[in-house]
């Protein structure tokens, strides 16, 4: 089971994800800005991350890039959508073009996290 | 050239048919020798004919292998132009040598036979009465450890045998002298044999270089070694460096293939990307725009409105006093017409008891008066109709104004209420523009990182084959200079002079490019090590 980081400010998804994961037997660490994530990932070496794209501080575009240059093979899932993300879909392709290892429309089943993550880990 | 190469193997093959014949007919001579010499119970002596005929065969075989060698030098360097006339030299050499060894070996023939049998008769005596010694002195042994016998009798009989064994061993060792001059004889007459071989090489190849200068033979032989050997060491280093171009040349043009690929699929990735945002997400946010516009438009309409508030009220405030204005003139006129009525009845009163008091002839002026006064009456009646008219038209329009101000108040409040959803979806379209055009342009200056990444790493392969061109070039030089010495040498073989300045100079050349190629070896190696960045060093 992985140890994943969780970046969303909506605190709503973020207990969502965390329950679902947790579910899936997984240790979850959350983080409510960008970054919050960043320091997050410094400090617990996650062996995944879930970030949202469009957040204050430092949106998921950022991160993806940050931990990316340092990490290269960091896994990171890009989720995106909900109330104002009237381009979720390019933000996600955007994510991709950064080189995530997967990217979910919010909103997402259990089952589609599940899925995303055993690729994005490479199960 | 073609012609040569034939006329070389042929040579060579013939030389080695010869040489291996020569060889091992060598080696079966020597074979019977000792087989033969070892048949015989006789030690001393036996390794002796072997010694020389050993000896023999190394020193025969040693002159034919040199001369084969010499042989095969001289056809090698030969100029094209003479190959023909050299092959009939070389030729008519073998044929000779031939000859000789034929000579040879009919006279090892010939000479073995007579060893043999000069051998034999002498080696069986010799044998015998090394035996009849050997019999005595055990029995003379015997005798002094047993003293069972006449010791003098048997130190005589000792005598005797030994004397006999002293003159057999003579006689052999007289046989051995002769066998020893025999063959003392046998290889003077090789060493003859390979002087006059020898002489008569000189001549054929002095008769082969009349057309060649006219130099030592062996000196030339060897300069020629050594030009030749120079020679085959640059054509080795440059097929190494051959080699090393092709494969680097190879290794590159994969690079190259594998980094255009990169670039190719990086540019795709980028097209699709920005065309996907532009088609799906710029029509979005258009929309989102034009709904923004709307929404200032509505804004701007409301602002007007309320701009336009105390205009309008002053304009119905006015209309209203000015109305009210109207009645109030119009109520005054109701009033002076009411007078009028009253001051009209009255008088019409006044002329009734005036008519009275005429009688008979005030009758029709009662008639006047009294209608007069009905007047009166109806003027009062109608100047109070007009102003309760009045009142009720005053009334009219302040309630029609006020109503109608409300109105206006309560659409504006209305719109107000909007304004703030439309100025909170107002902000989130411009967050949302921003993100767009942030996220946008981090994408693409990631990827136009990329690219130059991968165009820089392009330009290297590029710069790459320019170091191979360089190399070629230092390929061509090496190879001029070469074959500018060879000509001199070729130039110089006709006259006295010593080819060793041209044999220092390849020598020379060879190192410098040696030299030259070990600091641009590991070109391709070293820019692995190196970042992708370009480096336009100049080799």
């Amino acid at each position: 089971m992985a140890k994943i980081l969780v970046i969303d400010d909506e605190e709503q998804l973020r207990d969502l994800i965390k329950k679902m994961l947790t579910r899936d037997g997984h240790q979850v660490l959350m983080a409510q800005d960008g970054e919050e994530g960043v320091r997050g990932f410094h400090q617990f070496n996650p062996d995944l991350i879930i970030t949202d794209i469009i957040m204050p501080n430092k949106d998921g575009i950022e991160v993806i890039m940050e931990l990316l240059k340092s990490h290269p093979d960091l896994p990171i899932i890009a989720i995106s959508g909900g109330r104002r993300a009237i381009t979720a879909g390019f933000n996600l392709d955007s994510a991709e073009m950064l080189g995530v290892k997967g990217i979910l429309q919010k909103p997402f089943t259990h089952q589609q996290l599940q899925e995303v993550i055993q690729k994005a880990l490479g199960l | 050239m073609a012609v040569q190469s034939k006329n070389n193997a042929e040579f060579k093959k013939s030389a080695w048919r010869f040489f291996l014949i020569s060889t091992g007919f060598a080696v079966v001579l020597v074979g019977v020798s000792i087989v033969f010499h070892s048949t015989l119970n006789f030690r001393l002596g036996r390794y002796e004919d072997a010694l020389f005929l050993g000896l023999a065969w190394g020193v025969f075989s040693v002159s034919q292998w040199r001369l084969l060698r010499l042989s095969q030098k001289t056809v090698k360097l030969l100029p094209e132009d003479q190959v023909d006339a050299n092959n009939a030299t070389l030729r008519y050499i073998f044929n000779r040598i031939s000859a000789y060894v034929q000579d040879n070996l009919a006279f090892n023939n010939k000479s073995n036979v007579d060893f043999s049998a000069a051998s034999d008769k002498h080696t069986i005596a010799l044998s015998k009465a090394i035996g009849v010694l050997n019999t005595q002195i055990t029995h003379l042994t015997e005798t002094l450890t047993q003293h069972n016998g006449d010791i003098d009798q048997e130190f005589h009989l000792f005598d005797d045998v030994a004397t006999q064994t002293a003159q057999t061993i003579t006689q052999y060792l007289t046989l051995s002298a002769d066998i020893d001059n025999a063959l003392r004889e046998r290889i003077t007459q090789i060493a003859t044999s390979l002087d006059d071989l020898k002489s008569k090489l000189n001549t054929l190849n002095r008769k082969q270089h009349e057309a060649l200068p006219s130099v030592d033979n062996t000196q030339n032989l060897r300069e020629i070694e050594d030009i030749v050997y120079l020679h085959l060491s640059i054509d080795n280093a440059i097929d190494e460096q051959l080699k090393v171009i092709s494969y680097d040349t190879h290794q590159s043009a994969l690079m190259l293939l594998d980094l255009m690929r990169h670039l190719s699929d990086d540019a795709e990735s980028i097209v699709k990307y920005i065309s996907n945002a532009n088609e799906k997400n710029i029509s979005k946010m258009e929309s989102d725009m034009e709904n923004s516009v709307k929404f200032i438009i509505s804004i701007e309409k409301f602002i007007q409105n309320i701009q336009e508030i105390p205009d309008k009220l002053r304009a119905d405030i006015a209309a209203i006093q000015s109305a009210s204005g109207v009645i109030d003139s119009l109520a005054h006129l109701v009033d002076s017409i009411k007078e009028i009525s009253f001051q009209t009845d009255i008088l019409a009163v006044n002329a009734a008891i005036q008519a009275a008091h005429a009688g008979e002839a005030g009758l029709g002026f009662k008639i006047v008066a009294d209608e007069v006064r009905k007047l009166a009456v109806n003027s009062n009646n109608a100047a109070e109709m007009i102003e309760s008219g009045l009142e009720k038209a005053r009334h009219t329009i302040q309630d029609g104004l006020k109503f109608k101000f409300l109105d206006e108040i309560m659409l504006q409040m209305n719109g107000a209420s909007q304004v703030m959803i439309y100025v909170q979806q107002l902000q989130d379209s411009q967050e949302d523009m921003q993100q767009y055009y942030k996220t946008l342009f981090a994408v693409i200056n990631q990827n136009n990182t990329k690219l130059a990444h991968d165009i820089s790493e392009v330009l290297g392969n590029i710069q790459y084959e320019d170091v191979v061109r360089q190399r070629v070039e230092r390929i061509q030089e090496v190879m001029v200079m070469r074959n500018d010495l060879l000509r001199q040498f070729a130039a110089q073989l006709t006259s006295d002079g010593s080819a060793e300045e041209i044999i220092m100079q390849l020598n020379n050349t060879l190192n410098d490019y040696l030299s030259g190629e070990s600091h641009h070896n590991n070109s391709l190696q070293a820019k692995d090590d190196e970042d992708a960045l370009p480096k336009f060093e100049l080799f």
